[in-house]
């Protein structure tokens, strides 16, 4: 062979050598995200992943409280100092941009919607046993978004909406800006209706399947959502057919109920944490498992005071006490009816100790000797399906339906029926049954802008001694280091600095 | 203008003629003219064999010189062929030099193909072989102070250890800015262990054009590195041995035995008279240490260890020193630092045919570093084979090992131990600073047995058969700082010697290059060039830490070691390196005036590695220094364990054009594509353009210049790029944990953290200006560039928008700007030639940094060296890694001090914080409490000017990057005699000695450094105004603010090397049947002028390419510059060697 020919034919080889597959190395430390999605565990573990986050403190973990209970003030969380006192800036309505819990809340909700959207986008990587495998997985991806945004939305109003995995920093700082409140409560909208419409999710999920979304929970927030909207003095024009929307989603919700008689229901039922897995009036937790650090929970120890008054009202096996509590004269002024369950078995009082007292509750009780705690967090069940469907009927001018269903609450709880029968009087028993029956639940916040407008809620905020309350704290602050990538389009919440 | 430069030069041929030597025999005269007639001024004639008789012609080209008929004149003038001229009896002989074509045909290397040196235009530093000194371990300290525009810089002196090398300054924030090693045309990413012997030329590509066709792995410069290859002469072998003697090249100035025990007892009597003021009880130095204790507790101050004294040191009783505090005076210097010895064989072999061409050479050397027992020992060996198979097709073929054994001494870090993994500990040299003189470095009889003080020390931990059990004569002393440091809050660190010596640290690097090329000829001057490569590179790594080096305050042997300071550390590393290149290159004149030089290649090039580490704890014999002893194999742990996998396809051109040797316009342009590149942008484009104007050989110019002075002027401007960017960064990978479902702990899985999937190289952007001016033939050279240079796309990890998932991503930012700009200059002058030559060489570097812009809403960045101390600040408008920290305006003295208690009372009264509107009647100060204020304070700058000394008054006080530096060399030779002299110099950097936080805290818990003794003690012994009050409490207004007294100098002026030789006459050659034999001495380092309080002012502890595991090495530290922590200081070295060829 001549010389010319062999050099023709490596130069040849050389420069076919398939380029593009030479270049393209994956990481021999780690599963990529490319190759990871091979089969339906696979899936599953995504999914779970997702779930995880929602158990975060940030999210709906230690922190949730400040941004719920805090905020209505009811609960305290006494300035030590901690974290220079930003601990304390919720409930003294003194909430800065550069706070980092709202910083660190914003972060959990968009990282937990970005693993949503990375199993979202590689959901059809596989072909499934079974097509129903697939579109529950998606309807509880959905569902988990859906629940994101609607914190979002109560939160902060305007927010960015990312429905699919952001590929490039270029996409990243495209979609970097807030869009209009209806935007987002479409994007759950439609994440709720695609669960109840495309998945075959059960309607409730029972025992095996706690933990997990159903359609039921997709419909319980469909719904609240709907009221969250319809209760917004900006959509003051769709008022009533959100109501409605609420009251049918709602309805349908209730429908499925798998218990008759909801006053036989007990009150504790859902709170026993070797039980509450398979509660009747249990429609959507986030599910903890103790006796390991692998996936404890730790709101006993958020919500309980030092020097309990009770022992036989401990909450956990370590007696850790976290900052948390109820003031004695709020938690007094709520429970002013005497005979109620939910106060004489569910709240503790704590002793007076560095010239503090208040109570506590017992929802989340384990003394599992380990000190890892598998109490769960109670997102939705039935009592707030009822509680919204009085909500709506009042809003919707049904002051008869919602009384009948703010009376099955308070029968429940030992209480007789209210004695308001229209107008503010029955808005005020109703938001204050939400209070009671909701009390440490991380609802406290949302609710009481549902019921109440902003000069209200002033009203109501300046009456409870919250001096620095104004127009501000009804929304959170964008937080400042977020801000900074993009002013113009995360523009600042109105009465912040940055 | 060619008058006068004509009686320049006639003044300058007179002036060297005054060289020539006396005449004899008869006088021949005549003329040297060039082929076109013209004279030769300064051409040399020396009568062949008797080089005492030369003379150098006038400026008419005329010389005369006495000699008889029968000898031979040598004429010779560089640029022309030295002709020899046979004396026939006429006494006028005239001489017609042709220029030597050759020379003027010079090529250089500038990447993928050699190019004529005249058509080169981009910016280049050259140095040859020749011009390097031997004696050296290393390559690159080699050239230290040889080349403008590239610093390099001596910054570890450890046995094996090289050097830094950084051309035209910073220009990254995380990755780093090594420059890219091309060895033979194999692009590696550093070879500090190449056997200097082996190298013919180094050419550093200096500006983006020349290094455009590196791509991007050109943007902070490129070594290239020939290596000698045969010839066609018959084979000669040459043996060189040399025997080197190294020892410490700067001692550091401390106090001793009886100043320290002064600094002491001051230092807790400061402290007792502080917490007195506090406690507003009377203050008696005379106040015995359960007095002291007592009387303050009285009063709710609960102080022990910091106010009370040692009875070693003093004796209450006496009312004076204790006796045994100077029992010993240690130099801890002495003990610690050592000469060594370093012994060099070097053979190597060289010849060939026609045909078939070869060099093969075999090196070792046995180096033992000037801390015991650190040691290197390395092997290399190279051969490199040409052969002409045909008469188109030349294949060659490149083989080079290297085998090193490495004995190191863990001499960075701080001198406290830590615990296994905690790798920035156990500094043995910061220990040498520290070591307290008024203890032993060896026992002796009289320190073992029981010791009442000792055991008094650690508080009866300690007892007198366990103390006496390990302090047996003869053997070192160990952990005296230890047990001392815990009643008495002394610095706990061990005997520096021990540490040395006891912490067995071990590392084998082994690298095996096989390059192979066949160049193809089809057509003349068509070279199609094919060449396959591969490198291999295993390291072995092993580390033992016994139990016989205390740690904190438990003493060796102690139980306590146990649990995490008795460790085993065992790594090995294997890299893998392949690399295929296909290259055509063609070149051809044409038209007379016309020659263009054109490149083409494609390459492809892949590098693997696999690291696999274990760790194990807990060791039954120190004398199995292995990981293998370990006691409990269940607790071998993963250390360092990764693989990755990196590469690289290019294709490249470069297209040269000279229009009638006075144009010549350059353009190259390089693609790559790296697996390193996000998957959006897999491939880079690196353009560039240069141009020259040879001014000189214009035709208006060049009969007025000939001969005179050449000038031509340069332009370029080029794009390169820096990949090391990490290898999967671009990747998204998969995480995994648990959490509830169903009521049972169930996996999850999720995308780590967000990737730019855009991620790619760093880019610079660089103009280069240059001008060559060649005066005399040559003689006198200059070069000299202006370059600016721009990169942007800097690696950052920065916020990003949460909605990606992730808050923070390492990305290019697009918009960053980092400055590099400055001038190099390079001058050379052969002022003698002839029988004595003398050439001296200068070179003067400027570079400016500065971060013009980092990203939008980021100004600044701040980096905590050590101790969480933030010492660097990278913001826009400074260079990266600027200094920052407090100014300080003086010492307190006793009136401040009352006026500072008098703003006290105000402070106090206002409720914590002064009355708008307040002047200070003292200085500002940090802290009002009582026992934070004294006489003898440090004043800082309250910068803000808010009456406080908060964080916020730090300022920018330099930076570590100098204000230019430079070099000059000189040589002179006469008569088989050379001497050549190295010097180099470096003005303006600063160094943040961070040593000064043991060794200069005023503390008196460890040693000191000698300025401590100017330190303020009272009114009437102030000191020298900026050295304060002694104190062991940690004073909040002094204590250990990074203020300007940490932040040295690192100026200095250093003699970088001396060499004498003498090369043997021909005759006794001949005699002894040998080519030739020269012997020599050389000097390393000689000195140094500097005021730098520590060891070495060119340390930059996080830049150091010395010994360390991946682990140590800072991914930011390039924001964290000039910075001491504890690095092997360089050694001076005197050398013997000889050489003989054969």
């Amino acid at each position: 062979m001549k010389l010319n020919h062999i050099f023709a034919i490596t130069a040849i080889a050389l420069l076919s050598a398939s380029c593009q597959d030479f270049l393209n190395l994956s990481d021999p430390n780690a599963v990529t995200t490319g190759n990871y999605y091979q089969n339906e565990t696979d899936m599953q573990n995504s999914l779970n992943g997702a779930y995880a986050v929602l158990k975060e403190g940030n999210f709906m973990g230690s922190s949730n409280p400040y941004f719920e209970e805090c905020k209505a003030r009811m609960l305290t969380y006494p300035d030590t100092g901690v974290n220079a006192g930003e601990n304390a800036s919720f409930d003294n309505c003194t909430v800065v941009p550069s706070n980092q819990f709202v910083l660190s809340r914003w972060n959990i909700i968009y990282k937990c919607i970005d693993r949503v959207n990375v199993l979202l986008k590689h959901l059809d990587d596989i072909t499934y046993t079974n097509a129903s495998v697939r579109n529950n997985l998606e309807g509880e991806a959905r569902f988990i978004r859906a629940l994101c945004y609607y914190t979002l939305v109560c939160d902060w109003g305007d927010v960015p909406v990312v429905l699919s995995k952001l590929e490039s920093l270029a996409e990243v700082k495209a979609a970097n800006f807030r869009k209009p409140k209806a935007d987002v409560y479409q994007a759950i909208y439609d994440d709720c209706e695609w669960v109840i419409s495309n998945s075959s999710l059960p309607d409730l999920q029972g025992k095996a399947g706690v933990g997990h979304a159903s359609k039921v929970a997709a419909q319980t927030l469909y719904g609240k959502a709907l009221l969250q909207k319809a209760t917004d003095a900006d959509f003051a024009s769709e008022k009533s057919s959100l109501c409605s929307k609420a009251i049918s989603q709602l309805t349908a919700a209730w429908n499925k109920k798998p218990f008759g008689d909801f006053t036989t229901v007990d009150v504790t039922e859902i709170w026993d944490v070797a039980n509450q897995a398979a509660a009747k009036e249990s429609i959507f937790q986030l599910d903890f498992v103790g006796g390991s650090n692998a996936a404890n929970s730790s709101y006993n120890t958020s919500f309980r005071t030092s020097n309990i008054d009770d022992d036989s009202k401990e909450v956990n096996a370590k007696k850790s006490a976290g900052g948390f509590f109820m003031s004695v004269p709020k938690a007094e002024s709520i429970w002013d009816e005497a005979g109620d369950k939910r106060f004489d078995i569910l709240m503790g009082k704590g002793k007076t100790s560095g010239g503090l007292t208040g109570y506590y509750t017992v929802k989340y009780k384990d003394l599992d000797a380990s000190g890892y705690y598998g109490c769960n967090n109670v997102v939705l069940r039935y009592a707030d399906v009822a509680m919204m469907l009085a909500e709506a009927n009042y809003h919707n001018g049904n002051a008869t339906e919602a009384v009948k269903w703010v009376n099955l609450i308070r029968n429940r709880a030992g209480l007789a029926n209210t004695t308001a029968t229209s107008g503010t009087a029955l808005r005020d028993v109703i938001y204050k049954e939400r209070q009671r029956e909701f009390a440490y639940e991380f609802k406290a916040w949302t609710d009481l802008k549902r019921g109440y407008n902003a000069s209200e809620i002033t009203s109501i905020m300046k009456a409870d001694g919250a001096t620095e309350f104004d127009n501000a704290d009804l929304l959170l602050p964008i937080p400042h280091a977020q801000w900074l990538l993009n002013p113009e389009g995360l523009y600042q919440n109105p009465g912040y600095k940055d | 203008m060619s008058k006068l430069l004509k009686a320049i030069m006639a003044f300058c041929a007179i002036f060297l003629m005054s060289f020539s030597l006396v005449a004899q025999n008869v006088v021949v005269k005549g003329t040297v003219v060039s082929a076109n007639g013209e004279p030769i001024i300064g051409a040399g004639v020396v009568v062949k064999g008797a080089p005492t008789r030369g003379v150098v012609t006038d400026a008419g080209g005329q010389y005369s010189i006495p000699a008889a008929k029968g000898e031979t004149l040598v004429v010779s003038c560089l640029g022309y062929a030295s002709k020899e001229v046979v004396l026939t009896g006429s006494t006028r002989v005239d001489v017609v030099l042709d220029e030597d074509t050759s020379l003027i045909d010079e090529t250089i290397v500038v990447g993928y193909a050699p190019m004529r040196k005249s058509d080169f235009t981009g910016s280049i530093a050259s140095v040859k072989s020749s011009e390097l000194q031997s004696s050296t371990a290393t390559l690159g300290q080699a050239l230290v102070g040889r080349v403008a525009g590239v610093e390099i810089r001596q910054s570890e002196g450890a046995p094996g250890a090289g050097v830094n090398i950084r051309v035209r300054g910073v220009n990254s924030l995380t990755a780093s800015t090594a420059p890219l090693y091309v060895v033979d045309g194999y692009p590696v990413a550093d070879d500090d262990l190449i056997n200097p012997n082996d190298i013919e030329s180094i050419e550093i590509l200096k500006d983006a054009a020349s290094a455009a066709i590196y791509g991007s792995r050109g943007a902070s410069g490129v070594v290239l590195i020939t290596t000698k290859r045969g010839n066609e002469n018959k084979a000669s072998v040459t043996y060189d041995f040399s025997y080197g003697l190294q020892e410490l090249g700067r001692k550091i100035d401390l106090l001793n035995a009886r100043e320290f025990a002064e600094l002491y007892v001051e230092a807790r009597n400061n402290s007792y008279w502080a917490y007195c003021q506090k406690g507003g009880v009377t203050y008696d130095p005379r106040d015995d240490n359960a007095t002291r204790i007592a009387k303050l507790a009285a009063v709710g101050i609960n102080q022990s260890s910091t106010i009370i004294v040692s009875p070693y040191f003093w004796d209450f009783a006496k009312n004076d020193y204790a006796s045994t505090a100077f029992m010993y005076d240690t130099d801890w210097q002495d003990e610690y630092f050592s000469r060594a010895g370093m012994a060099r064989h070097n053979v190597s072999v060289n010849g060939g045919s026609k045909n078939i061409k070869y060099m093969a050479s075999l090196g070792y050397l046995d180096q033992d570093g000037i801390i015991s027992p650190s040691g290197h020992k390395q092997i290399n060996a190279r051969i490199n084979l040409d052969a002409q198979v045909t008469k188109r097709l030349s294949v060659s073929v490149n083989y080079a090992m290297t085998d090193a054994k490495t004995r190191e001494v863990k001499s960075y870090g701080r001198s406290n131990s830590g615990g296994e993994g905690s790798e920035g500990y156990d500094g043995a040299t910061q220990g040498c600073l520290v070591a307290i003189p008024n203890f032993p470095a060896w026992n002796t009889i009289e320190n073992v047995g029981s010791q009442p003080w000792a055991i008094d020390g650690n508080s009866g931990v300690l007892t007198a058969d366990v103390w006496g059990s390990y302090n047996t004569p003869g053997t070192m002393a160990r952990s005296w700082m230890n047990f001392f440091s815990n009643k008495y809050d002394f610095n706990s660190s061990e005997s520096p010697i021990v540490v040395a010596n006891d912490l067995k640290i071990n590392r084998v690097r082994v690298r095996n290059n096989l390059s192979m090329a066949a160049t193809y000829e089809p057509v003349k001057d068509l070279k199609i060039k094919l060449q396959l490569g591969r490198m291999w590179n295993n390291e072995e790594y092993s580390k033992y830490r016994p139990n016989s080096i205390g740690a904190g305050k438990n003493y060796a042997y102690s139980a306590a070691l146990e649990t995490s300071n008795h460790y085993a550390i065992s790594s090995t590393r294997k890299d893998e390196d392949s690399l295929g290149e296909l290259t055509v290159n063609y070149k051809k004149a044409f038209g007379g005036n016309h020659r263009i030089d054109a490149l083409a290649g494609f390459t492809m090039q892949d590098h693997t590695v696999n690291r696999i580490g274990i760790q194990a704890m807990q060791f039954s014999d120190n004398r199995i220094e292995d990981i293998s002893a370990t006691i409990d194999p269940n607790a071998v742990r993963e250390y360092d364990v990764t693989r990755y996998e990196y590469t690289l396809v290019s294709y490249l051109g470069r297209l040269n054009y000279s229009y009638a040797d006075r144009y010549t316009i350059t353009g190259s342009f390089r693609a790559d594509g790296s697996s390193r590149f996000g998957a959006s942008s897999k491939w880079g484009y690196f353009p560039s353009i240069s141009a020259g104007w040879t001014l000189s050989n214009e035709p208006f110019l060049k009969n007025a210049l000939d001969g005179i002075m050449t000038a031509r002027l340069r332009a370029s401007w080029g794009m390169s790029g820096n990949n090391n960017i990490g290898n999967y960064a671009s990747i998204a990978t998969i995480s995994t944990s648990t959490t509830g479902m169903g009521g049972a702990i169930s996996p999850t899985s999720y995308e780590s953290s967000f990737v730019d999937a855009g991620l790619s190289w760093e880019t610079t952007k660089q103009t280069n200006l240059g001008l060559d001016l060649g005066f005399f033939n040559g003689r006198v050279n200059l070069i000299a560039n202006y370059y600016n240079s721009i990169s942007t796309d800097v690696l950052y990890s920065l916020g990003i928008p949460s909605i990606s998932g992730s808050t923070s991503t390492t990305t290019n930012l697009g918009d960053s700007k980092i400055r590099n700009r400055g001038f190099d200059i390079q001058l050379d002058a052969r002022i003698l030639q002839g029988p004595v030559t003398w050439t001296v060489g200068t070179n003067f570097s400027l570079n400016r940094n500065k971060v013009l812009f980092i990203s939008e809403g980021v100004e600044e960045i701040t980096n905590n060296t050590m101790r969480s101390s933030p010492t660097h600040i990278t913001k826009v408008g400074y260079p990266i890694g600027s200094f920052q920290g407090f100014k300080t305006l003086g010492i307190m003295s006793q009136a401040d001090y009352l006026n500072t208690l008098k703003d006290r009372e105000v402070y106090i009264n206002n409720g914590n914080s002064f009355p708008a509107g307040y002047t200070l009647q003292g200085p500002a100060v940090a802290d009002y409490s009582l026992e934070y204020l004294s006489p003898g304070n440090v004043i800082y700058d309250d910068y803000n000017g808010d009456n406080k000394i908060t964080d916020a008054d730090r300022q920018i006080i330099g930076d570590a990057y100098p204000d230019f530096t430079g070099g000059f060399n000189t040589s002179l030779s006469w008569n088989g005699f050379d001497l050549a002299m190295g010097f180099t110099y470096s003005m303006g950097a600063l160094v943040v000695n961070f040593n000064d936080y043991y060794a200069y805290n005023m503390e008196g818990s460890g040693n000191q450094y000698g300025i401590v003794r100017e330190r303020y003690v009272d009114e009437s012994r102030p000191g020298n105004g900026y050295v304060p009050r002694a104190f062991r409490h940690g004073n909040k207004n002094t204590g250990m603010k990074v203020c300007d007294r940490y932040f040295d100098h690192a100026d200095y002026f250093r003699m970088s090397t001396a060499s004498l030789g003498y090369n043997f006459p021909k005759t006794v050659c001949q005699r002894l049947k040998v080519q030739g034999i020269r012997v020599y001495v050389n000097g390393d380092n000689l000195f140094t002028i500097t005021n730098y309080r520590g060891f070495n002012p060119e340390v930059d502890q996080y830049n150091s390419q010395g010994n360390r595991t991946s682990g140590e090495r800072k991914s930011n530290g390039n924001m964290m510059p000039g910075f001491d922590w504890g690095s092997y200081p360089v050694a001076r070295v005197y050398t013997l060697g000889f050489r003989l060829t054969f």
